[in-house]
């Protein structure tokens, strides 16, 4: 029998946020400095503006543009590695054996560590720059994803994406791969028929949480010097302006766009992968 | 059904409350400790020479605002004023007049005159050298703050890439003009005076000037380098071609072969920023307020010590080289006329400064469409130095 929907289900979701948003604007108020924490209403200045030129570096929806590009560039690179090497070392062991150490050592380290390295390796390459476009519009625009903040992008969102990769092709049953060599499948079937799905759930894992650290490591890519757009380097401007009003935008930002694609992850794994819970 | 619902909402409504309160009890516990340990600090400091506020206190690693450190690595130079700064630790001198101890001074090294203001708006810093624009663009925004002196003028040099197609300001210009992509520039610090008075020379000269990426036809594009420690890389890198900076770092850059000076203020065009002011002496105006005795005490350190450096530049690049960073043939470079004295050339100065923010837009608050006097009276407090303008 269908649940009835009560108003309290409506409501609940509601409570914490309403309360959280009195608190701030009543300490905002009592403190009464803008530099140490805004007022909720000028934050909210900032979204009523929200196509309007922001301190002087563009529009929000043109910074949160170029930061969504960004993640979207590293991330998929991340993946294009990831995926595959994940897929390698959990089933083949001598891949394993190669690999395993070598990335644990670098697993631990936090992606704002490169930011000097990749800046010396990479200095002011860009997707521009590597077309060798004539300068004009497309340039400066594509002159915006520098190779150095791709990177950090990447290295952030390279370890869950690997790991949940790893664990999701050790972790299937071995019954079913036997299952499927006693009924004569070859080994090519076997890959793609039996494991890729079986390692899906936990796939889909380490891609969401891949996601969610791209998104992370997002801020301190933009806050390399040089860099002129994006939500990282917004926030770091605004600080600069002792702006706090578009910190605290800036961050509503970011993890809005965060909630946003952990949702659709949610979403996704839950239509496609439900069964994954059931197996475990 | 209903009832667990009522139930899960009073719950959360409880836990909410508690952890306020909690935290209220808690900083209240806290609070009394601390107050019972300062009175206990108090009471020892009583010992000595009464009620002595805790303050911070800050200045730059470069030649427009570090002077005061030669107070820390050289205070038998000063030993015979009756006002002094004396080390007490690492970071942590005391402010003596006449034997009597005025305050004592927790010591931090600011990044660029944007970051010293942001601290000074939160709390975090009670007196800073500084550039002057971003104080004036902090008390524009809401900080109270104010201006008291100067402490050095000129000092301030426009560097391009070693392989600049141009030498000089003027070529710069005719590059800009001629050059279908914009020349990618750098500031270290938004509000800075260096950044005001390039990108100010360059309006002047009809160039466009522009701090948004997507505006592909700016003749110059600038971008925040994030501090000073970011100058000599950002040109090594390739990432900009052209900054105006304070001495040491143009010269340093010269030095390291990395870049060339194509101009000081003195050679800009207009001749109105022959030796133009900088960075003065700022504080938050409730040190003013409430330890107005610290303050005067802390101008008449500033008087002698940036005395000192103008007088003895050669000792002074010695006593400064290590905490600089550079070598002392590097600082000897420096071309900062250094005085504490408001004369006509600093009020000029200041004016001018008011005049090209408003141009440029660069207030938006307090000082919005201010007349220099207005900013003057609003911003500036020159009594401790024993002016009245």
């Amino acid at each position: 029998m269908k649940k009835k929907n009560n108003v309290f289900d409506y409501i609940l979701p509601f409570v914490l946020p309403v309360l959280f948003l009195i608190f701030w604007q009543t300490t905002a108020l009592r403190i009464n400095n803008n530099a140490i924490i805004p007022t909720v209403d000028r934050v909210l200045e900032n979204f009523i503006n929200f196509f309007n030129d922001i301190i002087g570096i563009g529009t929000i929806p043109m910074n949160i543009g170029y930061s969504l590009m960004r993640v979207f560039l590293g991330y998929s690179f991340a993946a294009l590695i990831a995926l595959p090497l994940g897929l390698l070392m959990g089933y083949f062991r001598p891949v394993r054996a190669l690999f395993e150490n070598f990335i644990n050592i670098f697993k631990p380290v936090p992606s704002i560590s490169w930011q000097p390295i990749v800046l010396g390796w990479f200095g002011i390459m860009s997707l521009a720059r590597i077309t060798n476009l004539d300068y004009g519009p497309i340039f400066a625009k594509l002159d915006n994803f520098k190779f150095s903040m791709l990177s950090i992008i990447a290295i952030g969102s390279f370890f869950p994406i690997w790991l949940g990769t790893l664990d999701g092709v050790t972790g299937v049953r071995r019954v079913l791969i036997e299952s499927a060599e006693v009924l004569g499948a070859s080994k090519k079937n076997i890959f793609f028929d039996v494991l890729i799905p079986a390692a899906g759930p936990s796939i889909m894992s380490g891609l969401r949480a891949g996601l969610t650290s791209a998104w992370a490591a997002l801020v301190a890519a933009e806050m390399l010097p040089g860099s002129m757009t994006g939500l990282g380097y917004m926030i770091s401007h605004a600080r600069e302006l002792s702006r706090m009003d578009v910190v605290v935008t800036g961050i509503i930002c970011i993890g809005f766009i965060g909630a946003c694609f952990d949702g659709m992850f949610r979403l996704l794994i839950n239509k496609k992968f439900s069964w994954g819970k059931d197996v475990r | 059904m209903l009832k667990r619902k009522l139930l899960a909402l009073l719950l959360v409504l409880t836990i909410v409350v508690l952890s306020a309160c909690g935290n209220s009890t808690t900083t209240t516990e806290t609070t009394t400790e601390t107050s019972t340990e300062t009175t206990e600090t108090t009471e020892t400091t009583e010992e000595v020479s009464g009620e002595v506020p805790h303050l911070i206190f800050g200045w730059g690693n470069e030649l427009h605002t570090g002077m005061s450190q030669l107070s820390f690595v050289a205070p038998e130079l000063f030993e015979n004023q009756s006002t002094r700064l004396i080390p007490i630790g690492d970071s942590q001198m005391e402010l003596v007049k006449d034997g009597k101890r005025l305050a004592i001074f927790d010591f931090i090294v600011t990044s660029s005159g944007a970051d010293a203001v942001t601290l000074m708006s939160q709390d975090n810093l009670d007196a800073v050298f500084c550039s002057s624009t971003a104080v004036m663009s902090g008390y524009d925004s809401g900080a109270d703050i104010k201006i008291l002196g100067p402490v050095q003028s000129g000092g301030v040099s426009i560097v391009a890439a070693k392989n600049a197609p141009y030498n000089t300001f003027e070529e710069l210009i005719e590059y800009a003009k001629s050059n279908p992509e914009p020349i990618m520039a750098g500031y270290h610090s938004p509000v800075s005076s260096p950044r005001i008075v390039l990108e100010y020379a360059l309006k002047e000269a009809d160039i466009t000037v522009s701090g948004d990426a997507a505006d592909y036809n700016a003749d110059v594009l600038m971008s925040d380098l994030k501090g000073l420690s970011n100058l000599i890389p950002s040109l090594s890198s390739g990432q900009v071609e052209l900054w105006a900076g304070p001495v040491p770092h143009p010269q340093n850059a010269e030095a390291q072969d990395i870049g060339k000076i194509i101009a000081k203020l003195d050679d800009l065009p207009g001749g109105k920023w022959k030796d133009f002011p900088c960075c003065t002496f700022n504080c938050r105006q409730d040190l003013i307020d409430e330890h107005p005795e610290v303050v005067q005490a802390l101008a008449e350190v500033a008087t002698y010590v940036h005395d000192y450096a103008q007088n003895y530049r050669e000792e002074t690049a010695d006593l400064l080289s290590e905490f600089m960073g550079l070598d002392k043939a590097v600082l000897m470079e420096n071309d900062t006329t250094y005085s504490t004295s408001v004369n006509e050339n600093f009020i000029h100065g200041m004016n001018t400064y008011v005049l090209a923010m408003n141009d440029m837009g660069k207030f938006t608050g307090r000082l919005k469409d201010k007349t220099p006097e207005e900013v003057l009276d609003l911003v500036f407090d020159f009594k401790f130095f024993g002016e009245d303008y």
